[in-house]
């Protein structure tokens, strides 16, 4: 048994150990990459539920006459009902960019676009890419900012986060 | 390990001045560049490759490929993978004309320069397991080396920890060639059996064209961006074609350096071309990504990249170490499948079967992070790496034959 050998089992022991220690971790735990892949595939045949839509029209009219705070409250329960569905999420997103709070419509848009991609492919009528970018920016502006003063570290970071990922989703990917 | 690489340089020396017009196009280029004891690696061809690669991968991104992907073997083989149904992401499905052209390219030149030989019968099963390694560490990363130097060129910073992982891989894996590591010499195959591979691209070639109902091509999502199917397919073809001539391997070229140090770029032509080959890739597409506006600097927002940094590393770790081990990157085991290496071919098939576990079993890393599964499947390949390493070893013994002469 030479060094090699010697260094070769030590590494082999150290990531068996580590994948154990990784597994027990999240043993009993939900598995959000599986949420998000069911998510995505609820996405792949959502069917258009009429109710849905209506509900969303008049929500859009709503941010069309100012009416922001019925909006707000006709898509949490939108969001609520439909939970699988990228629409409300997109629309809770524009109620805030509307109120001027980027920040806060980053999270709305990041969710929108994990339950439904074609809010930023291209070849989808769906696609937002342009608007999505417009409230990355503007975010990213009122971190650099400072406006964010108030909020403690945690929440920058978990901003911050957001913002990354919307960035990522909208610079594209293989995958 | 410095008195391997003159002897080594003449042993693997394979090109040769040529005829017709293609070869006076070649030995034009070369006599610009090359001196009269490097004739066997021409500069100017490797540096050619190297632009091509470089120059074409940025282009295809601005005519229709995903971002930063002009040419990615992983990804590339997930697209393929899901057209042929080996998995269901309706987004991931479409068969991409780069890939089928390396392979179809290499054949050809292999023909033409009389260099295709079947040659096979070194542990192909265990080369079927590690190509499927090979692809979940590059969907771990989200790219392949040569992705990885697109990704670097058009200013993603993050890419930079994938090739720290990279060079360490083949750091590893070399350690273990060092000291005897071998997966037995190949030896002479039926020819069939090396046609098997590049018939098999023929007949997807076909089945891109003609489109038959088997075939699913996604509508939407990264497999239905694409470049128009004859820039790709003619872009692929050179590339292969070009990369047959040269040996050029990311990985190859990397192994070079710590096989026999900085010296070696100065005084064995093949690691100097090698060198140059990728050095000028690298120019070529920082230029491109420049020139069309492709290029962005930073840490954040790259397109194929996530902050799970470690897990990055590891993922290029594990392309680095197979790679030794297998002795070449994904891109040169299509190659080399292209000019009758059955060994190569089965890596080819594993690298299929690996996309295809990728996808479904959801190992692959995406802008949020590398999932719980992938972390797994990262730890679960190193440990096998490890173990290939120590169960194949001769020990007592050095570089085996056919790793004298460097990787492929």
């Amino acid at each position: 048994m030479d060094r090699l050998d010697k260094i070769s089992g030590l590494a082999i022991v150290i990531i068996i150990i580590s994948a154990v220690m990784l597994i027990s971790s999240h043993v009993g735990e939900a598995v959000p990459e599986h949420d998000m892949r069911q998510k995505m595939a609820a996405a792949d045949y959502s069917v258009v539920n009429s109710e849905m839509e209506s509900g969303v029209n008049m929500i859009r009219n709503l941010i069309e006459a100012n009416n922001l705070e019925k909006a707000g409250m006709l898509t949490q329960e939108l969001i609520q009902k439909y939970p699988y569905e990228g629409e409300p999420r997109m629309m809770m997103g524009d109620i805030f960019m509307r109120r001027q709070e980027p920040l806060r419509a980053v999270p709305e848009y990041k969710e929108a676009v994990i339950l439904n991609p074609d809010y930023l492919d291209k070849k989808t009528p769906l696609f937002q890419g342009k608007k999505l970018k417009v409230a990355v920016n503007e975010a990213l502006e009122k971190i650099g900012k400072g406006v964010s003063e108030n909020a403690d570290k945690a929440t920058i970071g978990s901003y911050k986060k957001d913002i990354y990922y919307l960035q990522r989703r909208i610079a594209g990917s293989c995958s | 390990m410095n008195n391997l690489s003159g002897a080594a340089a003449k042993d693997v020396c394979k090109i040769r001045p040529a005829d017709g017009a293609l070869g006076r196009i070649r030995n034009w280029i070369s006599s610009l560049t090359v001196s009269s004891d490097t004739e066997c690696y021409p500069k100017g061809l490797f540096i050619l490759t190297g632009a091509i690669i470089g120059i074409t991968g940025v282009m295809l991104s601005y005519w229709g490929n995903p971002a930063n992907t002009g040419f990615c073997v992983s990804c590339f083989m997930e697209n393929i993978a899901g057209s042929l149904g080996l998995h269901g992401n309706t987004r991931m499905q479409y068969l991409r004309p780069e890939i089928l052209g390396f392979v179809i390219g290499s054949f050809l030149m292999s023909l033409y320069k009389k260099e295709f030989r079947a040659t096979g019968g070194s542990s192909p099963l265990l080369r079927f397991f590690v190509g499927i390694l090979l692809i979940i560490g590059c969907a771990v990363f989200m790219g392949c080396p040569i992705k990885m130097v697109y990704k670097i060129a058009a200013g993603d910073l993050t890419a930079w920890i994938g090739l720290g992982g990279l060079a360490a891989g083949v750091f590893i894996g070399l350690k273990f060639l060092e000291r005897g590591f071998t997966l037995g010499k190949p030896f002479e195959q039926p020819r069939a059996n090396a046609l098997l591979i590049p018939l098999m691209m023929v007949l997807m070639l076909g089945a891109l064209i003609l489109k038959p109902g088997f075939i699913a091509l996604s509508t939407k999502g990264a497999g239905a961006q694409y470049a128009p199917l004859y820039l790709s397919l003619l872009a692929g073809l050179g590339i292969g074609a070009l990369a047959q001539s040269t040996g050029f391997c990311i990985t190859g070229g990397i192994s070079r350096l710590f096989m026999w140090g900085p010296r070696e770029f100065t005084f064995c032509p093949k690691t100097t071309g090698l060198a140059l080959g990728i050095g000028s890739f690298f120019l070529f597409a920082f230029a491109a990504s420049i020139l069309t506006g492709q290029f962005s600097l930073g840490w954040h927002g790259q397109p194929s990249s996530n902050e799970s940094h470690l897990w990055n590393f590891f993922g290029m770790l594990i392309v680095g170490f197979g790679s030794v081990l297998i002795k070449g990157c994904p891109f040169r085991q299509l190659i080399s499948a292209g000019q009758g290496d059955t060994d190569a071919g089965a890596a080819v098939l594993g690298m299929l079967t690996g996309a295809a576990l990728v996808q479904n079993w959801g190992l692959g890393g995406n802008a949020a992070g590398t999932p719980f599964e992938g972390q797994v499947a990262v730890l679960f390949a190193l440990c096998a790496l490890f173990a290939i390493g120590l169960i194949y070893r001769r020990r007592g013994e050095t570089y085996a034959p056919e790793f004298q002469s460097g990787l492929d």
